[in-house]
Parts: C-alpha cells; structure tokens; sequence
C-alpha cells in the first residue's frame, strides 16, 4: 500500500480525535504563556493556561495510530470508505466544536 | 512590542494571500468554466485549480505556523482584555477559529491526495468537498482575525 493512500484517513481520524479531546481536555501538554513554561497534561498555574498545542499533539498522535492501524485494511475496503468520509467527518467535528463554544455566543 | 506587530503583520499578508488562492481554487471547483470567457467573473471561474494545490498548503501550513507562535501573545494581551470588556462573541469566534483552523491544518494531507489527480472525474465530490471545507476555514480565520485585530491588534 503506499502512503499517501493513507493521508484521507489520517485527516479524518485527527478531526474525529479533536472534538472529544477537546471537550474532555485530553491535552497532552500545557503551555503557561505568563511564565513561560510547558507542562505534561491540562495544569493550571499562573495566569491563563494554554491547552491548544496540547490538543493538537494529543489529536495528532491519536490520528497517526489510527492511521497505522488502517495501514493494514486491503486497498479495496479503504478505497471505498474514505472519499466522502474525509470531508463529512471534519465537518461534523467542527459543528461538534462549536456547539461546545455556544455559551459565548449565547451570553 | 514592534516584533510582535511585524509578525502579526506577515501572518495578516500570508491570510490575504491564502484567502485569495483558496477562493479562486473553490470557485473554479463548485462553478467550473471551460470556456474562459472574457468576463472577470468567467476568467474568475476558469482557473486551473490544481495549480494552487500546493501554493495553498504551503500558505496555510505558514499562515498557521505564524498564528500559533503569536498566539500566546494574543491570550496574555488581547484575551484577557476581551474577557473585561465581556466581548464574548469575538472570543468565541476566535476560539472556534483556532480549532478550525487545526482541523484545517490536518485536512491538508487528503486535500493534497484529492487534488493530486485532479483530471480524473474519480473522488471529485472529495475533492469539492475539502476545497469548500478550507475556504470556509480561511474566510472565517481571516474575518474573525481581522475584527479582533480591529479590537485590540496591530500596534496595540
């Protein structure tokens, strides 16, 4: 299989891994902007913490395991799933992610 | 002070140049024109889109790279002001902005992938599909970027 066959997965699982991330702060780091400083994991130390790196490489990681692991999937099953799916999926993660930011838009 | 602005600044001309191309490649996508008319708008619509496949990931790739190293800069200076004034709103639509714009960044690789062979009719609807995905992306980034910097941005 060559690899740029795997990259509609690898997009689609990092929108899919990024919502719930986001909303349980899986962070994978924090980032104190006041001092700074990186943290392992969401802390909060001075000032305002920064999760979004944290996300991101959490998201990250979990998106390139997905993807090794449909690095095994014969070609004809991968061919079919991923087209409409790569776009879909993003869109509904975003959708996702702004219903868990309605309170600044309702306050 | 002035780095930061100097930075803001090429983040800001790297976004135009961004929104520019991924329109022009949207468009061209959802309203092809093979004929080139002599119009602006049917010349608008005529461009080879898989031209600005890679132009648009290397802009995006830079503009979100930009955006992330000002991004503490924003949080301390801007947010916290933000949150005072209770302008909720633009801190919440630059929230969704800084998530939409990850997801955006990680769509690059199957974007890539779909518009690689773009000359077959094979994965079109994909292809469409991201191209409007990360125009919407870059027209909210670019326009809420632009209110918040009206807010509190350049030189401030």
């Amino acid at each position: 299989m060559k690899l740029t066959r795997l990259f509609p997965l690898f997009s689609a699982a990092f929108a899919v891994i990024y919502a719930p991330t986001l909303y349980y702060n899986w962070a994978l780091m924090t980032y104190q902007p006041a001092l700074g400083e990186w943290d392992f994991g969401p802390v909060v130390k001075v000032g305002p913490p920064m999760y979004w790196y944290g996300v991101v490489a959490t998201s990250a990681i979990g998106a390139c395991l997905v993807t090794a692991i449909g690095a095994f999937l014969p070609d004809s099953v991968s061919r079919r799933l991923w087209a409409g799916l790569t776009w879909l999926l993003p869109a509904a993660a975003l959708l996702f992610i702004a219903y868990i930011l309605r309170p600044y838009f309702l306050s | 002070m002035i780095f930061w602005s100097v930075l803001l600044f090429i983040h800001m001309l790297f976004a135009v140049t961004l929104l520019g191309a991924i329109t022009h490649q949207a468009v061209s996508v959802c309203w092809p024109n093979r004929d080139r008319a002599k119009s602006f708008v049917g010349a608008f619509r005529g461009v080879n889109g898989m031209t600005y496949t890679n132009a648009i990931i290397i802009l995006f790739v830079c503009t979100a790279v930009l955006g992330s190293i000002i991004y503490p800069n924003y949080r301390i200076n801007v947010r916290t002001v933000l949150q005072q004034l209770h302008l909720h709103k633009p801190e919440g639509s630059f929230e969704l902005k800084e998530h939409a714009v990850a997801i955006g960044v990680a769509l690059l690789p199957a974007y890539w992938y779909f518009w690689r062979n773009a000359s077959s009719a094979e994965n079109k609807a994909a292809r469409t599909g991201l191209t409007v995905m990360l125009a919407v992306i870059v027209w909210w980034a670019f326009m809420v970027g632009h209110v918040v910097n009206n807010i509190r941005g350049f030189g401030a």
